[in-house]
């Protein structure tokens, strides 16, 4: 059934992209009704393949050829959401049926006429392109020939909570930018960028930066805890991401005040920029969402989708070109007010990420070798005097890794807290004669003001070696996060207006 | 599920999509193949400008007051 469905979804969506066109030029009311059931047609296709193969992962079924590829006994089903989107054949199927619902729902904000055709036209557009990269060229669904007894597993790079967050944040926030584009496109073309546009356009760019911002936070996590990674912003494929979250930040934070013609143009051209950058992004990862230490493999899916923003960016162009009229609409869309408590929130916020930034410059690092029993003291950036006393080495066997584990006892001023215990994992598989993927932990405590992180960097040595970190202000990166979000979100609910 | 509900569910799903056309009666309207057009609305009208160009607009493009809709 999921293969029908893969096949069937691309046609689909070729369907209501060229009855929706027909229909706009000749305003014929069948046509219109096709295509939305076209559209309807191609996201239940894709929603039941992606269903399907979320499934095949789940159950370990390695006939599939995906699963053979990106999953394996040994990768916990926490994780299946890793292995789903970190390869093109998972991933755009997931971004097709999460993009074409959400182009459902703005199809029927985009009210009637022509420019509902518009949007129609241009969300099926992006899913033909999307679903036939993965039917044609990154088809998830290739049956395995042959006996297969285990996957060929996940990067131990992915399996980890953040990582999971981080590719689903990505995933929504892609998928929410298309219903913005496509409204701002259709509005453009029927020279209705009214109030109702603004509106509209407005929840799904609020929505679509939320998920981008919260998945910059996971990468930011996830690479603070991850001693092989390295610095953030040092790997380009996530660093990439850091220009649509930046756009959405302007969009969605910056553009208040009067409403004049060029600030609608602004607010155009940027919810363009956004969308581009988001499904760019996706195209330069090879058609994926996330990505392991191990340089990515270079999918022709990734080329092939890339005909999105390339194709949206000519549309807005050609859009834009047929001049003032196409702005006509402008002196309709109210002036905005800012929203005081969101903005409140949202300042307390950002005021939180900045210190937590300025905190991380006053970082102290400490690689020392403990035996046991052995004591390390340091004093922390505070001021405050530290003890870490080792508790010896010790082995763990999990389902997906075996360990060794180093624990410390920490003492700040005195005062003991609690365990930390890091790891150095050697992920297992089936043939004993391989030695499996390494990876590291970090163990992590926080107060108000200070973090204090201790990794493996060495497990080999004798004694093993070890780093131990001093992060002030750290633990203020998750509440800060919050509290902007928050202050984005607030707003959309009763946000006070005035006639421009 | 077997290959028979397989078929039998993608040709509903097709005559689903393809019944707004194929229906009965669908070639008696108006349109360039007797189908039924859509229905062009009313010009909405701003009552210090007159009537806007734009088909669907609830402010007028020029002005800004509300067309009423």
């Amino acid at each position: 059934m999921a293969r029908m469905a893969l096949a069937l979804a691309p046609l689909m969506a070729l369907w209501g992209l060229v009855t929706s066109i027909a229909a706009l030029r000749t305003s014929r009311a069948d046509l219109a009704a096709t295509a939305w059931r076209g559209l309807a047609a191609a996201t239940a296709c894709a929603a039941i393949a992606v269903g399907a193969l979320a499934w095949a992962m789940v159950t370990h079924d390695f006939t599939v050829g995906f699963v053979a590829e990106n999953s394996s006994w040994h990768v916990p089903v926490r994780y299946a959401a890793a292995s789903l989107l970190h390869a093109p054949g998972g991933a755009l199927l997931a971004w097709a049926a999460l993009a074409g619902t959400a182009g459902l729902a703005s199809v029927g904000a985009a009210g009637s006429g022509p420019s509902r055709m518009w949007v129609t036209a241009i969300v099926t557009g992006a899913l033909v392109v999307a679903l036939s990269a993965v039917a044609y060229v990154a088809d998830p669904f290739v049956p395995v020939t042959g006996a297969i007894g285990d996957g060929a597993g996940l990067s131990p790079d992915l399996q980890r909570g953040a990582a999971v967050a981080y590719a689903v944040c990505l995933l929504v926030g892609t998928a929410a930018t298309l219903p913005a584009f496509a409204l701002t496109a259709g509005a453009l073309a029927t020279a209705t960028l009214d109030e109702r546009w603004s509106r509209a356009v407005r929840v799904w760019n609020a929505v679509a930066w939320c998920a981008l911002f919260v998945a910059a936070v996971a990468a930011a996590r996830w690479f603070a805890l991850n001693p092989l990674r390295g610095p953030w912003l040092g790997d380009p494929a996530t660093a990439l991401w850091l220009f649509p979250v930046a756009v959405g930040a302007w969009l969605v934070h910056l553009d208040a005040g009067r409403s004049t013609a060029e600030r609608v143009l602004m607010r155009v051209l940027l919810v363009t920029v956004m969308f581009t950058a988001a499904t760019g992004a996706v195209s330069v990862l090879s058609g994926a969402f996330v990505q392991g230490i191990a340089p990515h493999r270079p999918s022709p899916a990734g080329v092939w989708f890339a005909i999105v923003p390339a194709g949206a960016f000519l549309l807005q162009a050609l859009l834009i070109r047929r001049g003032r009229r196409s702005l006509s609409g402008s002196r309709a869309v109210a002036s905005d007010s800012v929203h005081a408590p969101g903005a409140w929130i949202a300042h307390a916020g950002f005021i939180l990420l900045l210190g937590a930034v300025i905190g991380s410059a006053f970082a102290a690092s400490h690689d020392v070798a403990l035996a046991d029993a052995g004591i390390f003291r340091a004093k922390d950036p505070l001021g405050h005097q530290w003890s870490f006393t080792s508790q010896g080495v010790s082995t763990l066997r999990r389902e997906n890794f075996g360990s060794v584990t180093i624990s410390l006892l920490p003492s700040r001023d005195g005062s003991r807290g609690p365990m930390l215990s890091a790891e150095a994992r050697s992920y297992v598989t089936d043939d004993p004669s391989v030695a499996g993927q390494e990876a590291f932990t970090t163990a992590a405590l926080g107060n108000a003001f200070l973090e204090t992180r201790f990794s493996i960097t060495d497990p080999d040595a004798s004694p093993e070696k070890l780093r131990i970190s001093f992060v002030p202000l750290a633990t203020w990166i998750l509440p800060g996060a919050l509290l902007i979000v928050m202050g984005t979100l607030v707003p959309l609910v009763g946000r006070p207006r005035k006639a421009a | 599920m077997t290959p028979v509900a397989t078929i039998a569910g993608a040709a509903l799903l097709l005559a689903w999509v393809l019944w707004p056309i194929v229906r009965p009666g669908n070639g008696t309207g108006r349109g360039p193949l007797g189908a039924a057009l859509i229905e062009p609305q009313p010009a909405p009208t701003c009552e210090q400008c007159g009537p806007r160009p734009e088909s669907d607009a609830r402010y007028c493009s020029n002005c800004g007051t509300s067309t009423g809709r």
